[in-house]
């Protein structure tokens, strides 16, 4: 499968426009370099083959 | 000087009991502490003295009257600056909550300590909105490590471990999202709890990130520890994340210490990210606990980033109104955190919480085997204020977002963890954590007591 790879900056550049929220190309680029970083670590998790089955714990119970 | 004064709450109480020591007395000597170190630490954000003094007097009015006292008579806690304080701003951390209202009740966990006779002096400095593990605030200051001044107490719950660190209160309270009552338990070399996820109620405690958010006390000793712990319990609808279950006391099993326990000790991640004095306070209470068996938790590289999706996701979500209007106003430390946090794709948070709940279940097994797991708290000891980054062996990271690489995975699936407080050589001290399966606080406290019974673990009263 080809490898798809974001664009980060336009990503980032027309999210910004679309929430109204004012930026600097210098923001928009400390943005970019997060994304970029929770991407590197994410890879791990987001890529990992999960059974089907398992559900969202985001309704949590120990 | 509080030296002249019961240093624990177990102690405290009883002296209060016996008539050998007004609350009063005991009340007007932390205020006093506070007046003379608050300046140099900055812990607190707000102090409650008026009601100190109320709720002290009426602690003595009632011994007076010879009636019973409830269990933490007299005894002085702060709380953090995001549990609401009746008639106080709660601020979690933040300029843009300076014009909110003043909560009209307390919070629940400060309400069930006003029912126990304990009496609050204030609320505690943090990192703002609780996004951070080193308390370093642009708009309400850095609180320092009582150990080194040069240091920074750990966060987000750093006023809490270094008032209670310095004396100048019994206890405190603080919240843990990823990390934010070991990390600072861990730096400035006392005990702390965060219990199962869904536990102790989180109502009338600011959110962050509201799928890990969890609420603990920090003390001085585990005895302490186990009976504030014993009197936030209880049973609280208002918040959605607490389960209805059986209130587990703990207090009375803790003499019980690791007899009969089954301790393993994490190594692989846990090994990896931790420097050598990290290591050696880990070897430390294995052989005091008798901990020979090596685990592996796999994945936990995993868990760690998922956490760190989950956490950026919902705090980016919580403040993007604000985000959008008021974007000067914010800490300029998370602020395009949190943006970056708001713009994280939906199905990558979506992929963290299924992960989460199959992590869950993986470390469900190992417990199958262990009643308590140990591992470094922090990957270091404090580390200086504005260090831009820590070292562990030859790799060199960031340190506002890596301070927490060791605790973020367990909380990530709710466990509870009780740091015990470990000095390794004549250096500064740094925690282990003690961790248990769910609902297993009994277990990681009576670890905890073990080291601490042992002389393996135990915090020293900064003095000054």
């Amino acid at each position: 499968m080809k490898e798809k790879k974001f664009n980060w900056e336009a990503y980032v550049f027309n999210m910004m426009e679309g929430y109204g929220l004012d930026s600097s190309p210098e923001q928009r680029d400390l943005i970019v370099q997060q994304l970029k970083m929770i991407e590197a670590l994410a890879q791990g998790f987001v890529d990992f083959d999960l059974p089907m089955h398992i559900e969202s714990a985001s309704i949590f119970r120990a | 000087m509080i030296k002249d004064f019961p240093e624990t709450a177990t102690l405290c109480s009883a002296l209060i009991r016996s008539g050998e020591v007004s609350a009063l007395e005991v009340a007007q000597c932390h205020l006093e502490r506070i007046s003379q170190l608050n300046g140099e630490l900055n812990c607190f954000t707000t102090l409650t003295e008026a009601r100190a003094i109320a709720e002290a007097q009426s602690i003595d009015q009632l011994r007076a009257r010879s009636q019973p006292l409830p269990a933490l008579a007299g005894v002085v806690y702060s709380v953090k600056n995001l549990f609401d304080v009746q008639s106080q701003v709660t601020l979690a951390g933040a300029k843009i909550r300076l014009n909110d209202k003043p909560a009209d009740k307390d919070a629940y966990l400060v309400d069930r300590l006003k029912g126990a006779g304990a009496v609050l002096t204030g609320m505690l400095n943090m990192d703002a909105y609780a996004y951070g593990f080193t308390t370093e605030n642009t708009h309400f200051g850095v609180t320092r490590n009582p150990h080194d001044l040069r240091c920074v107490a750990g966060g987000s719950s750093g006023g809490s471990a270094a008032a209670v660190a310095a004396g100048l209160s019994h206890f405190s309270l603080g919240s843990d999202t990823n990390g934010s009552i070991r990390v600072p338990a861990s730096f400035c070399g006392i005990f702390g709890l965060k219990p199962t996820f869904g536990r102790l109620s989180r109502s009338g405690a600011f959110p962050f990130v509201s799928s890990l958010d969890h609420v603990g006390p920090l003390a001085r000793n585990v005895s302490d520890l186990s009976l504030i712990y014993d009197v936030l319990q209880g049973h609280d609808p208002l918040d959605p994340a607490y389960a209805n279950r059986s209130l587990d006391m703990t207090s009375a099993t803790l003499h019980q210490g690791s007899e009969g326990l089954r301790i393993g000790v994490l190594t692989d991640y846990f090994e990896k990210w931790a420097d050598p004095r990290a290591r050696k306070a880990v070897q430390m209470a294995a052989n005091a606990l008798g901990a020979k068996d090596a685990v592996v938790l796999e994945h936990t590289e995993k868990a760690r980033a998922a956490a760190f999706v989950i956490t950026g996701s919902e705090a980016g979500s919580q403040y993007l109104n604000e985000l959008r209007q008021i974007p000067e106003d914010f800490e300029p430390l998370s602020r395009e955190r949190l943006l970056a946090g708001a713009l994280i794709p939906a199905a990558w948070y979506h992929k963290a919480q299924r992960f989460r709940r199959w992590y869950q279940a993986q470390a469900a097994e190992v417990f199958k085997h262990f009643d308590v797991l140990i591992a470094p708290a922090t990957p270091c000891s404090a580390t200086e204020v504005g260090a831009p980054t820590l070292k562990i062996g030859s790799i060199e990271l960031p340190t506002r977002p890596n301070v927490g690489l060791l605790t973020q995975p367990i909380s990530f699936i709710g466990l509870p963890v009780t740091v015990a407080a470990m000095w390794p050589d004549a250096g500064l001290p740094i925690g282990v954590q003690l961790i248990a399966a769910p609902w297993r606080e009994d277990l990681c406290l009576r670890a905890a007591w073990t080291l601490e019974q042992s002389k393996v673990a135990e915090s020293r009263l900064k003095t000054f």
